[in-house]
């Protein structure tokens, strides 16, 4: 009895897992491998059909008979009455000739009154639209729709291929292949952009950004989980009041495990995307540009212009610009804006790396190479004086950048930018702070510059200061005493482990808080695998004199490994389903970039799969079941390597 | 010969190193002893005796002077006085629950992982106090050896599991350890029945067999003492019986203490009894004094059966 009820539950189970995946699996090989099973749409009472070749559909209207019966409300007698329409209104005729409404006659085919029965019989015809869906991509130009003599509907694609799209085979239609399998769109899928078009919807970012998210979960949760399941498990104090808090926190970890994932994912959104607000929003954050040039400057600001040969970036980071006004003190005539200075002279790259001029026209100076714009002068290796010839202006081929320090413009030459998108960071500034000559210390948003003057804000409702920027105090290394409060940050923006704190809206902030989700079942899944250890083992190792964390990594380690590694898949699995905590971390839908580094923002297998079943447009519904499949597929294939790896631990002995 | 020998006596005596020289005669001693009901038992001891009475007087490896021991406020031993000889086979016998597991664990240390554990009295192993809290109990477990009442074999190779204990303290070459993994295994008479399949697991070979492989374990860190915790009594007669060869063979190198339920084995195979009774050390002697001629009656009670 026992076993029949189980078998009978079980199949009930497995009946309806399949149906699920079935159903999932028929809705979404139309945008996965460009074929669809499909009942084809009866076409006895097919009147129209249209090739939509734009939205690759075929468009059908039918026109069907369906009956009714209206009862006869009132209690008069009906002899010699008679149904008859009158405009849109069917009429009851009684012998006396008054009349009475009983339905609309619009559509109406016959009616039949049936006096002992006191009702009629209405039958309207009702018009019925269906759309039949073509999968895969072959031309629909010149296509041609015809509708045969037996009652099919063959659309004739312009190479001479037919296909059925509707049938009068049976009442029920008939199911029928649409389209060609072919795995060419399965590429196209997951390699592709999302779009408003089901039929080109992509699912590259979703895609790529699950699998950051996972690796990011992974990395972190599966060493913090068995790390911590050691500790618990191996490493039982024996201090009564530590035996008290190993309970405590023994316990709440299974709590844990039961707690719904979207605390979770206010849990990260305040202590990683946030972080308590301790280092402010994201939004506190402005953005500039960190040039680092090949002689190994750094100048910040905002680039306004980029020639081919010259970069021009904007800002108030005086400080920050290389350019010393020393470097031109030794200059007897500084050019007006207009004006062009021939010069004739020697120049010598010295053992600093500097040029030195000596000029007849307008005296000797010393310059970068950083300032000097004309491709031919700047060489790597030091030269002995050697003539030249140059024109000096403020624009132009040999300009010099005096201006700087005026204005917060830096020009920066082309040939000082090894790789633009190595060379050139993000840099996010919160405060800017100056000191002036008087000692003061103005730290602010937003600085402005005009004509020699900054002005800073701390914020929107403060005051503004305005000051000169001769009243900014020099430091002893000649530098102008001005510095930046920046978002800290762990190496820079190329490199893929890249961090900002406060994460944000980051795939690392997403990583972790599955992690957070994921690490109690992670945790419970290592203590039971340990558990599961024999005893005799530990004491066997520890009565050979090793110490407890030898005993660990030799004997109860190697022993729980495959255990600690079935509760991993099991946990992954868990993390890559998951759609509230990435939601409310801020995952992304509809994006077409893929993360690049650790703080990017991203979107998710999930979120993009429920965003598109939130779509108005029926057929977002088969591009979700694909989504899903991919999903699947992901999932089986972390599994896959999961297991793969816990072969390889175990090391099988023959 | 009044006695006649067992199936397991006569193979004993066939591996049994005989010293003509200190040889007394068996048979008479048996027609003299007192105890009928024990002859047997005394006899055995008697013979074993026989074969291995050395001249000089052992050395002390493990000295022990009024040592107590508790579980929480649960006292399990009591003011125990002992003096172990080196080189001899030293058996713990006394009923279940008196205590001897928990001496023995006490001398490597082992207790310390028990939590609520804690001793007090002295024990010195080779004039080194064990108890002080300057010995390193890791370094301590190398040099005492423990075989513990259940096979453990380390899911692993043969090789791995004799190679575990020495790769954990010294840097060994290939040819060092495996010269360390053959000479064990010989030393713990595995060798022949292992030797072409080092690399299989240890966990196929039988109960006898693992326990033997525990012995070459431990005795591939050369220990000052080797612990045996009632090591046979999961084994079958035969494997019992190449075991107690074993031990006998061992004697020549190590100080062993084994704790024991069968008179039989500790009559054949040690040189000195004590005997446990609730926690207390009740008479301590030459194996064949406590079998023939017990001082106290509560040891004459146990090893002639009438208890425990
Ligand atoms: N870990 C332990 N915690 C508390 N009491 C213990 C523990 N181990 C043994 N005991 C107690 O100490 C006494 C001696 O035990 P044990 O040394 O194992 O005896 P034996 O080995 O002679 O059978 C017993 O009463 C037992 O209940
Ligand atoms: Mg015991």
């Amino acid at each position: 009895m026992f076993l029949y009820t189980c078998l009978a539950f079980t199949s009930v189970s497995v009946l309806c897992l399949g149906v699920l995946l079935l159903s999932i699996f028929l809705n979404g090989t139309k945008h996965l491998f460009d074929f669809q099973i499909t009942v084809l749409p009866h076409s006895a009472n097919l009147v129209d059909s249209r090739l939509d070749t734009a939205k690759r559909q075929v468009k059908l209207s039918f026109v069907e008979e369906r009956a009714r019966t209206v009862g006869i409300e009132t209690d008069r007698d009906l002899t010699g009455a008679s149904v008859a329409a009158l405009g849109a209104d069917l009429l009851l005729r009684f012998a006396d000739g008054s009349e009475e409404r009983i339905a609309t006659a619009e559509r109406l085919v016959r009616s039949e009154l049936d006096i002992e029965a006191r009702r009629v019989r209405l039958t309207y015809s009702v018009p019925r639209e269906e759309t039949v869906g073509l999968p895969g991509n072959d031309p629909l130009e010149g296509a041609t729709l015809k509708e045969t003599p037996a009652g099919r509907v063959v659309l004739t694609y312009p190479d001479g291929k037919e296909q059925v799209v509707a049938s009068r085979e049976s009442a029920a239609g008939r199911v029928t292949m649409l389209g060609d399998p072919s795995l060419g769109s399965v590429g196209e899928f997951i390699g592709g952009s999302p779009s408003v078009d089901p039929q080109k919807a992509g699912f590259e970012s979703p895609l790529v950004g699950t699998i950051w998210l996972l690796c990011v979960c992974a990395i972190a949760a599966v060493p913090i989980g068995i790390g911590t399941a050691v500790f618990l498990e191996e490493f039982k104090p024996t201090n009564r009041g530590l035996i008290v808090l190993h309970r405590v926190v023994a316990t709440n970890i299974r709590n844990l495990a039961g707690v719904p994932s979207v605390v979770y994912g206010l849990i990260g959104l305040t202590v990683f995307a946030r972080m308590f607000g301790l280092l402010g929003t994201p939004l506190d954050y402005q953005s500039f540009e960190e040039y680092k040039l090949s002689d190994g400057t750094r100048v910040v600001g905002i680039t306004t212009d980029i020639q081919s040969d010259v970069y021009t970036l904007e800002g108030p980071f005086i400080g920050e610009s290389r350019l010393e006004r020393t470097a031109y003190e030794e200059i007897a005539r500084f050019p007006d804006s207009d004006e062009v200075i021939e010069v004739t002279g020697t120049v010598e790259f010295t053992d600093d790396y500097e040029f030195r001029f000596a000029t007849e026209q307008i005296g000797s100076f010393t310059l970068s190479p950083f300032d000097i714009l004309s491709g031919e002068m700047i060489e790597e290796e030091p030269f002995a004086p050697r003539p030249f010839q140059a024109t000096f202006r403020l624009e132009g081929q040999a300009r010099y950048v005096v201006e700087t320090v005026r204005n917060g413009r830096v020009f920066v030459p082309r040939e000082m930018i090894r790789d633009a998108e190595q060379d050139i960071d993000k840099v996010r500034i919160r405060n800017h702070i100056f000191e002036l000559k008087d000692g003061r210390r103005v730290v602010g948003k937003i600085p402005q510059l005009s004509d020699g003057t900054i002005t800073v804000r701390k914020d929107l409702r403060s005051e503004p200061v305005t000051f000169s920027v001769d009243d900014i105090a020099e430091r002893p290394n000649g530098k102008l005493a001005y510095s930046t409060k920046n978002m800290i940050t762990i190496l820079d923006e190329d490199h893929p482990l890249h961090i900002r704190l406060p994460m944000g809206a980051s795939v690392l902030a997403g990583g972790l808080t599955l992690m957070l989700v994921i690490l109690p079942v992670v945790i419970i899944a290592s203590q039971e695998a340990l558990r599961a250890v024999p005893d005799t083992l530990r004491q066997g190792a520890l009565a050979l004199g090793a110490s407890k964390w030898q005993m660990v990594r030799t004997m109860t380690l190697p022993s729980a490994i495959p255990g600690i590694l079935t509760g991993c898949i099991l946990a992954m699995s868990r993390a890559i389903g998951e759609a509230a905590p990435i939601l409310i971390i801020g995952g992304v839908t509809f994006v077409t970039f893929t993360p690049d580094n650790l703080m990017s923002g991203f979107a998710a297998m999930p979120l993009q799969i429920y965003d598109w079943l939130r779509q108005p447009d029926m057929e977002f519904q088969q591009v979700a079941a694909s989504g899903i499949i991919v999903l699947m597929t992901v999932l089986l294939a972390f599994n896959a390597v999961a297991i793969i790896i816990r072969q390889k631990l175990q090391k099988p002995l023959n | 010969m009044p006695n006649q020998p067992s199936a397991v006596e006569t193979d004993y005596r066939e591996t049994r190193p005989v010293s003509a020289g200190e040889h007394k005669q068996p048979q008479k001693q048996s027609e003299s002893a007192p105890e009928a009901k024990n002859s047997s038992l005394a006899s055995v001891a008697r013979m074993a005796f026989s074969g291995r009475v050395e001249a000089k007087p052992s050395a002390t490896a493990l000295s022990v002077r009024d040592f107590s021991s508790w579980y929480g406020s649960f006292q399990a031993l009591h003011n125990i006085d002992l003096e172990v000889p080196h080189n001899r086979v030293t058996a713990l016998i006394g009923p279940s629950g008196c205590g001897k597991s928990t001496f023995l664990r006490w001398v490597n240390r082992m207790n310390d992982l028990i939590p609520g554990a804690r001793c007090a009295g002295d024990m010195s192993l080779l004039g080194a106090d064990l108890m002080s809290r300057d010995i390193d109990a890791v370094d301590l477990r190398r040099r005492v050896g423990m075989v513990f009442q259940k096979p453990n074999p380390f899911p692993k190779s043969i090789y791995d599991n004799i190679a575990f204990g020495p790769r954990l303290h010294y840097k060994l070459s290939k040819a060092e350890t495996d010269d360390l993994v053959e000479s064990s295994l010989r030393a713990a008479a595995l060798w022949d029945e292992v030797k072409d399949r080092l690399k299989q697991s240890a966990l196929g070979l039988s109960g006898g067999q693992q326990q033997r492989l525990c012995i070459a374990r431990a005795i591939a860190l050369s220990p000052d003492v080797l612990l045996m915790d009632e090591p046979c009594s999961a084994l079958d007669p035969k494997a019992t019986i190449r075991i107690e060869d074993l031990i006998v063979e061992l004697r020549k190198n190590f100080t062993i203490l084994i704790v024991t339920h069968n008179m039989q084995q500790a009559a054949r195979v040690s040189d000195q009894t004590a005997f446990f009774y609730e926690g207390k050390l009740i008479e301590f002697d030459d194996t064949i004094n406590i079998f023939t001629n017990p001082k106290s009656t509560q040891t004459e009670d146990y090893v002639t059966g009438r208890f425990g």
